[in-house]
């Protein structure tokens, strides 16, 4: 797969990231290996070459002298350099410098011994632990240096006295070259797959944040699909009510033409008389209230609302928005539409979007209309409970239930047990949605002996 | 400060370093192949010497400060000596002991390093007298004797100071005990020295400028 330039950015910054967690830890290492190595040097000074003797007498053998101040002197920038550039390529070759160096001392100190030779091949090795090829570069030249100036200085201590061994020295940095470039190799594969793995990890990470995009994308177009339902859920439900509304004008409309007949009436036979007056023009003053607060309600229940907007709303207000619209409708189809508002619930205050609030308690009484529509002796009733930190209302109709396979799915949106065209489906999934977000809810109540749907909310503590 | 004066300040520090430690490395290098000073061995196995002589085999004799740290290398080398020779090698070792000290001072580990030598017959010098029939400067010194008593080779057997490995010395001996060919009559010998003498410990490694050139050189 060919790699975007946006992978392969975001792949170059794991590599250094993964890389500098690497040398960071291991420049820890080393620092902890240096101090080790410091005094393990002391320590072999002090019992393998402590004094160094001329017949019966001896003073300090210069070993203690160079374990100390040399041994000091090596380990001390790499232990500071660890401390304030950790990770960095100066400390590295630095801490890859004095390993080597310390190698050399250690030789020394522990009296020669053929086996302390094998410190340089073992600092090697540690070195490799950085996953840098280049760090090699610094101990392997050191050694060659090492080996080049005793040749120049010391010959019988590189070469040798015998022309023999003339190139003896080559021998030690051939060894040594062997080691380097097998690990050289296998660091740089090592890279390279390091160097894979990151563009690996970015190239999920750049597929995982277009897919989360396009996810929220999704979800945002969802969201607006949900809310172009619910308002059509809402005028869907104001729909099916047309019928009632019009005659909940109408009543009223009828009432002031009566009224206003009557007026005309009286004036043309002069018989009218101001306590008649009064009387006609209060009778028109309910009447065109009754009008407003129809209209009201209808406004309010209609009005399209972006989101959940909540704001201290007395239920009096929702109960008030609802029974407007329905409650000549209820009259006109004879069923008994019955209110057990226990207290005063014009006190009793919820956090809500009253819209939508009003929505789903509408949608809850049309439902049971529905239902009941055919029955005998039909009756709807709403019925309010306060708790203490809650308030219940409850929409029960004289139905007798829903079926056990009914219920099941009866909240699953465009589910429907109306017959067709009557119900879109999507009014008791809306409904428990919203009651959700206004962290309430919305159930079907069982233990009820009739139909009852039941909208837990809870109460607006600032009422108290 | 800067980022650029700041890595130039890093710079100089690290060449500083480089320099104080390859100073130090020096002074090392300097202490470790300064060689001891020759001694002036007899040409004939001195007749009056206690230790065992054998008129079959190579006598080899190593003369040993027990606490000179850079002998140690130098037992590490005869033991190899003794196990690559294809004929048996009457081997001495000569350990210095003033008379001031209590026999203890000789037992170190060194000594009991080279008890552990195959057929090595150890002995302690106490009053010097094999010292003074060898006359020995410098711990480590080996002197190796035909089976006629002719003085073959008078030397050290490490390369510097305390450090195993191939060497000079061990090479001629074993050329000589296995091939019969003498590659070098002398060498560097690598150790502490066996005498004050009331001297400056100093004054003591004066001695050892006393050069002494490969067999080749000598017969120019």
């Amino acid at each position: 797969m060919e790699l975007t330039n946006e992978i392969k950015v975001l792949g170059r910054k794991f590599l250094k990231e993964q890389e500098y967690i690497v040398h960071s830890r291991v420049d820890r290492h080393f620092r902890a290996l240096l101090e080790i190595e410091w005094v393990f040097g002391i320590l072999c000074a002090l019992f393998i070459s402590p004094l160094n003797w001329a017949g019966e007498f001896s003073q300090p053998h210069i070993h203690l002298w160079t374990a100390f101040l040399l041994g000091g002197l090596i380990v001390a920038p790499p232990i500071i350099l660890v401390s304030t550039h950790p990770g960095t390529k100066l400390s590295r070759y630095t801490i890859a410098v004095s390993q080597t160096l310390f190698g050399a001392l250690l030789i020394h100190l522990m009296g020669g011994r053929i086996e302390a030779h094998f410190y340089i091949f073992g600092s090697l090795a540690f070195l490799a632990a950085y996953r840098d090829p280049k760090v090699l570069f610094p101990a392997v030249l050191l050694v060659a240096l090492d080996h080049l100036i005793r040749g120049v200085l010391w010959p019988q201590s590189v070469y040798g006295v015998l022309t023999a061994s003339k190139w003896r020295w080559m021998e030690h940095l051939g060894w040594l070259l062997f080691e380097g470039i097998f690990l050289y190799i296998a660091l740089k594969k090592s890279q390279q797959e390091a160097q894979s793995l990151a563009y690996k990890r970015a190239e999920v990470q750049v597929y995982s944040k277009n897919i989360e995009s396009l996810v929220e994308e999704k979800t945002l177009a969802l969201e607006d699909e949900r809310a172009k339902l619910q308002y059509a859920s809402r005028m869907a439900a104001l729909g099916e009510m047309a019928g009632g509304i019009a005659h909940e004008i109408n009543n009223p409309l009828a009432v002031i033409a009566l009224n206003v007949r009557a007026i005309k009436n009286a004036m043309t036979s002069n018989s009218l008389k101001e306590d008649f007056l009064a009387n006609v023009v209060s009778d028109l003053e309910d009447t065109t209230k009754r009008i407003s607060r129809i209209i009201q309600g209808l406004r309010n229940i209609s009005r399209d609302s972006e989101g959940v907007s909540k704001t201290p709303t007395s239920l009096e207000e929702i109960f008030e928005d609802v029974l407007s619209l329905c409650s000549e409708r209820f009259k006109q189809n004879g069923i008994k539409l019955m209110t057990n508002l226990g207290t005063d619930i014009s006190s009793t205050q919820v956090l809500c979007d009253r819209v939508q609030l009003s929505q789903v308690l509408l949608n809850l009484v049309n439902n049971a209309f529905d239902a009941v529509q055919g029955l005998t002796n039909p009756w709807v009733r709403l019925q309010v409970d306060e708790g203490a930190e809650n308030v219940q209302i409850r929409v029960i109709d004289s139905g007798s239930g829903i079926d056990q396979s009914i219920q099941e799915k009866m909240f699953t949106p465009f589910y429907t047990s109306k017959e067709v065209g009557k119900g879109t489906g999507l009014g008791l999934s809306i409904s428990a949605s919203i009651m959700k977000k206004h962290g309430g809810s919305l159930t079907y109540d069982n233990i009820s002996g009739n139909t009852c749907f039941l909208i837990t909310l809870p109460i607006e503590k600032s009422t108290y | 400060m800067g980022r650029s004066i700041r890595r130039k300040y890093i710079i100089w520090a690290l060449g500083l370093w480089s320099l104080l430690v390859l100073g130090g490395f020096v002074i090392l290098w300097d202490y470790s192949n300064n060689p001891g000073a020759p001694g002036e061995a007899p040409l004939q196995w001195p007749e009056i010497s206690a230790l065992s002589f054998d008129s079959t085999s190579p006598n080899l004799v190593m003369f040993a400060h027990p606490r000179c740290p850079c002998t140690r290398a130098s037992l590490e080398e005869l033991e190899k000596i003794v196990a690559k020779s294809n004929q048996q090698i009457n081997l001495n070792i000569v350990f210095y002991h003033p008379e001031k000290f209590p026999q203890k001072w000789v037992k170190t580990s060194l000594y009991h390093r080279a008890e552990r030598i195959l057929r090595a017959k150890l002995s302690i010098d106490t009053r010097q007298q094999e010292i003074h029939n060898f006359r020995p400067q410098t711990s480590g010194q080996v002197y190796l004797y035909s089976q006629s008593g002719k003085l073959i080779y008078s030397g050290g057997i490490t390369g510097s100071r305390g450090h195993e490995g191939d060497n000079v010395g061990s090479r001629t001996i074993l050329t000589w005990i296995n091939d019969g060919t003498l590659l070098q009559e002398k060498a560097f010998v690598f150790g502490c020295s066996l005498f004050h003498e009331g001297k400056d410990f100093h004054d003591d490694f004066e001695m050892k400028n006393e050069l002494i050139a490969p067999a080749s050189a000598m017969e120019q």
